[in-house]
């Protein structure tokens, strides 16, 4: 297509998004109307020119109504209302479809726009009838600052517009605000050289200049080239050991990451021009499900991959539409429960730890977890029981499980749920997570975890029958090597199918060189497993074992796509070049669970172990860690949340502002102590609190408990068993932190809310 | 292992009779086979390959061209003929098809002719099934006949 043709593509796509945005602001918050209406209408005017000079005629004789229309509203003569709003609204939509046509067919097609037009025409002349029927939203003759309660009265139902009570206005946060005044400057800007066809002039060169995507990409594989290029040269260092050659190796290195780290860089784009699409969609989903939402916007300069951000669109729609559509109440239930009419929707993106971290907060009913686990159990997914014991966190994952979420009946519990294991398979497929949290009646958090790239990941190199393969870190848990020590050490087989005891709880294990077929020797299997490793993966909800030969290294990799013929096999998710210059598959750890066998039970198995049910069905036991806490008090916590039980030298925590913290596996550990756990019915004294601290003894046991995102050690006096218990004989709980007390070895053993403890890892990691 | 470096050059002029072809041509078993050179776009020696478990058979593994991943076909396997001996290193041709860029494992490496599309005629429906579903046509040359491979279809690994 001409390069022309293509500028004046993105260009015209932007001021639609211009002209969409600003009227979005401009309903919500009246009082800008000022800036916006006339920036709206430079923009309307750009298209129409540009449009005029390429010999589009359907689109510019649209735009020239439109035009007209805004000229109107411009200079006071009418005021802008709902309807004429959604007319503007719909010019958009209406440019947009005309621009894809273009841009696909390279011709605008057939499209009818004259009803458009004449209802963009007649909505000049109706002054009259939009005057007196609807109060203006802003009122002809001088622009009032209009409060959001007024902005709630004036959007008064027009005759044309569909019967809804009261239209809700989509109030803007300041952020879109300026958001929208930012967007309007560039517009003054561009035009300066409308109808010059795209000519630019003026003070564009602000330090930018528009890049074509595929130039990025081939930067981007071309740094790729180079990182691997200096793996083999990194390699060769290790046999020539010339001073000079060393020198000159390593400044090259250096120069390669940092040259990685830019051009990464310029592939990256803020969240913005996303987040910029959601105020249309809350608007139009508000006002058909009629509700009141406020919109607010954080972090929006945050900037992820290109590739990511495109991923990310949809899974980031559908949790907007969710939470406006069945999260928010309407504002008669908000009113009884004595919210605000309004509902407040937020979304949030920001940096943490490498990962890039999007948000979707509302203030909406929540989620009830009572009633997942009734739809749970209805639905057989899980036994009565399991489910009454799943913590809320738990129950609340239910939701992204598929069967569940399919269902018609999801739509009574709360509304939520439709979709949302789409939107977990999306997320996962990019290397990311997705995580709820709600408190009924006080609204649902959705958190997506990005990371920041997918061109260059680290990745696990493991050997299976004398090949290599490339496992993405993030997928690995742990790695266990077999034949050392402890009487539980080898993998054990129930009609042959292969698990492993990992503290206590069994662990499905997949051969990779069976799964691959590359098992020929024949030989028995018992003898291949000496010496071999475990690489503990987590797919999905579940977690396996992957039995390899041997685990190499961690190496940075540039991830290359398979041809079509191989992605057919789904079982490899690429290829790279590792530093001798071979080539190595790079594993579909998702496939590697679905091939394995593990997708059918793994699920509702991952539930047990949340829930510390033992694996073995049969018989009712659960499996728990039992320890002493202060006062000689017996105390568990069930197996499945604890990842390590650890002693620790004393004088290896240490502790800031009142939280004692250790070093652990490359991160920093958050310690409760037990005191700090449960809440004594009577206050009593805690002066013996910090005396012990000093004269402790040498070592400090842990039982460090995990999630998916948090990991605590919690510190114990001493770690006395781990059992698999009936727990039958029950009682009330104690005091605070303790969720029941229960008979253990005929001793009354109180079992600790592990949710509390986890809370002490603060902010999630 | 002839005119390694003009492969490239390949195309269509029209001459005299009829066009004119260039053909890369080269030996799998007793089959003396031939692609059209505007396809091919190298030809290397050996590469050392690594395997890709679960692939079709036909699919030997992947190469390292100079940074590019290539997956390699055994035209032995897949035309179904013996399998190579294991002293004999094979050669990669590597050819653009509709999947991207394959290497064609093939025995040995010969001239690149120039063939009027005269002497092309379209596979004798006497040949295997399979075989005749993997050529274009036979091009009729004075001593014996060149199999043209419709590469397309190889690197389909499946037929």
């Amino acid at each position: 297509m001409d390069e022309l043709v293509v500028e004046f593509l993105t260009e015209s796509k932007e001021m639609l998004d211009t002209v969409e945005n600003d009227l979005i602001a401009l309903e919500n918050d009246p009082s800008q109307s000022r800036q916006l209406i006339p920036a709206i209408f430079r923009a309307v005017h750009t298209v129409k020119g540009t449009t005029g000079f390429f010999g589009f005629s359907k689109l510019e004789s649209v735009a020239h109504v439109a035009e007209n229309l805004l000229s109107a509203l411009r200079d006071g003569v009418i005021p802008l209302t709902a309807e004429r709003s959604t007319l503007l609204l719909r010019f958009v939509d209406s440019g947009r479809k005309l621009l894809q046509n273009i841009e696909q067919c390279g011709a605008e097609g057939d499209f009818d726009f004259s009803e458009l037009e004449e209802r963009l025409t007649a909505a000049v002349s109706n002054r009259a009838d939009g005057g007196a029927a609807s109060a203006a939203l802003i009122p002809a003759t001088a622009p009032a600052v209009a409060r959001p309660a007024e902005a709630a009265a004036v959007f008064a139902p027009e005759t044309a517009v569909a019967p809804v009570p009261a239209q809700a206005p989509v109030s803007a946060p300041v952020t879109i605000e300026e958001e929208a005044d930012e967007a309007a400057a560039p517009e003054q800007r561009t035009d300066a050289g409308d109808g010059g066809g795209g000519a630019r002039k003026g003070p564009q060169s602000d330090g930018t200049v528009r890049v074509r995507v595929e130039i990025l990409d081939k930067l981007m594989n071309l740094v790729g080239e180079l990182v691997l290029a200096r793996n083999e040269l990194l390699e060769l260092t290790t046999i020539h050991e010339a001073e000079p050659f060393q020198a000159t190796a390593q400044r090259l290195s250096l120069v390669t990451s940092e040259l990685q780290e830019q051009v990464m860089n310029a592939r990256m784009q803020p969240i913005k021009g996303l987040f910029n699409r959601i105020p249309r969609i809350v608007r139009d989903v508000a006002f058909k499900s009629q509700k009141l939402v406020t919109l607010g916007m954080e972090g929006e300069n945050t900037e992820l991959d290109k590739a990511l951000l495109e991923a990310l669109a949809d899974p980031l729609t559908h949790l907007v539409r969710n939470s406006v559509d069945h999260g928010i109440e309407t504002p008669e239930t908000r009113a009884q429960l004595g919210k605000p009419l309004e509902g407040h929707l937020l979304l949030r993106a920001n940096h943490e730890g490498g990962q890039v971290v999007v948000e979707v907060v509302d203030d909406g009913a929540g989620i009830d977890t009572d009633k997942i686990r009734r739809k749970a159990v209805e639905k057989g997914l899980l036994s009565a029981e399991r489910a009454a014991q799943l913590s809320n966190r738990e129950a609340l994952d239910i939701i992204f499980l598929a069967g569940f979420s399919t269902a018609k009946a999801v739509t009574n519990i709360s509304g939520r749920g439709v979709g949302m294991d789409v939107v977990r398979s999306n997320i996962d497929r990019i290397g990311g997570s997705v995580e709820l949290s709600s408190t009924p009646g006080q609204g649902t958090n959705v958190r997506i975890n990005l990371p920041l790239t997918l061109a260059i990941i680290p990745a696990l190199i493991v050997i299976s029958d004398e090949q290599r393969f490339a496992i993405p870190q993030a997928s690995v848990l742990e790695l266990l090597c077999l034949g050392q020590g402890g009487s539980h050490s080898e993998i054990e087989y129930i009609h042959g199918t292969p698990v492993y005891r990992l503290r206590g709880k069994l662990l499905p294990l997949v051969h990779l060189n069976r799964l691959l077929g590359l098992d020929k020797s024949g030989e028995p299997a018992a003898a291949r497993e000496v010496g071999a490793t475990i690489v503990v993966l987590h797919a999905n909800d579940s977690k396996f074992g992957l039995v390899v030969d041997d685990v190499l290294d961690t190496v940075e990799i540039v991830v290359k796509p398979l041809s079509r013929q191989l992605k057919r096999l789904a079982i490899y998710s690429g290829a790279t070049i590792m530093g001798d210059g071979k080539v190595a598959l790079i594993l579909d750890v998702h496939a590697l669970g679905r091939r394995g066998g593990l997708a059918a039970g793994a699920r509702e198995h991952l539930f047990a172990e949340h829930a510390g049910a033992v694996v073995a069905e049969h018989d009712e036991k659960h499996a728990i860690v039992l320890f002493r806490g202060p006062d000689d008090a017996r105390m568990a916590i069930p197996l499945g949340v604890v990842s390590r039980l650890e002693e620790i030298p004393a004088k290896s925590v240490q502790t800031i502002g009142g939280q004692s913290y250790i070093q652990y596996r490359n991160r920093i550990l958050p310690l409760a102590r037990i005191n700090d756990v449960v809440v004594e019915r009577r206050q009593a004294p805690r002066l013996a609190d910090g005396a012990n601290e000093n004269k402790g003894p040498d070592l400090v046991h842990l039982v460090v408990l995990a999630d998916r995102t948090r990991m605590v050690g919690l510190v114990v006096d001493a770690i006395l068993d781990v059992s698999d218990e009936s727990l039958a004989v029950r009682g009330p709980s104690s005091r605070g932190g303790v969720v029941f007390t229960a008979l253990v070895q005929d001793r009354v053993t109180e079992m600790l809310d592990t949710e509390i403890i986890l809370g002490f890892a603060g902010a999630r990691a | 292992m002839a005119t390694m470096s003009t492969l490239s050059a390949g195309g269509t002029k029209s001459s005299g009779a009829g066009a004119i072809r260039h053909y890369c041509t080269f030996w799998v078993e007793s089959l003396y086979l031939g692609v059209e050179s505007i396809r091919v776009q190298e030809v290397v020696r050996h590469i050392p390959t690594t395997r890709v478990p679960l692939a079709p058979p036909a699919a030997k593994g992947l190469i390292n061209l100079r940074g590019q991943i290539v997956l390699t076909v055994d035209l032995r396997t897949r035309l179904g003929l013996s399998p190579r001996d294991e002293t004999l290193l094979p050669t990669n041709v590597v050819v653009q098809t509709d999947d991207g860029v394959v290497s064609l494992l093939v025995d040995d490496i010969d001239d690149v002719l120039d063939l009027d599309d005269s002497v092309f005629e379209a596979t004798p429906s006497t040949l295997t099934a399979h075989l005749r579903a993997l050529l274009l046509g036979v091009c009729k040359l004075e001593k014996r006949l060149l199999l043209v491979l419709d590469i397309d279809k190889v690197s389909q690994l499946e037929d």
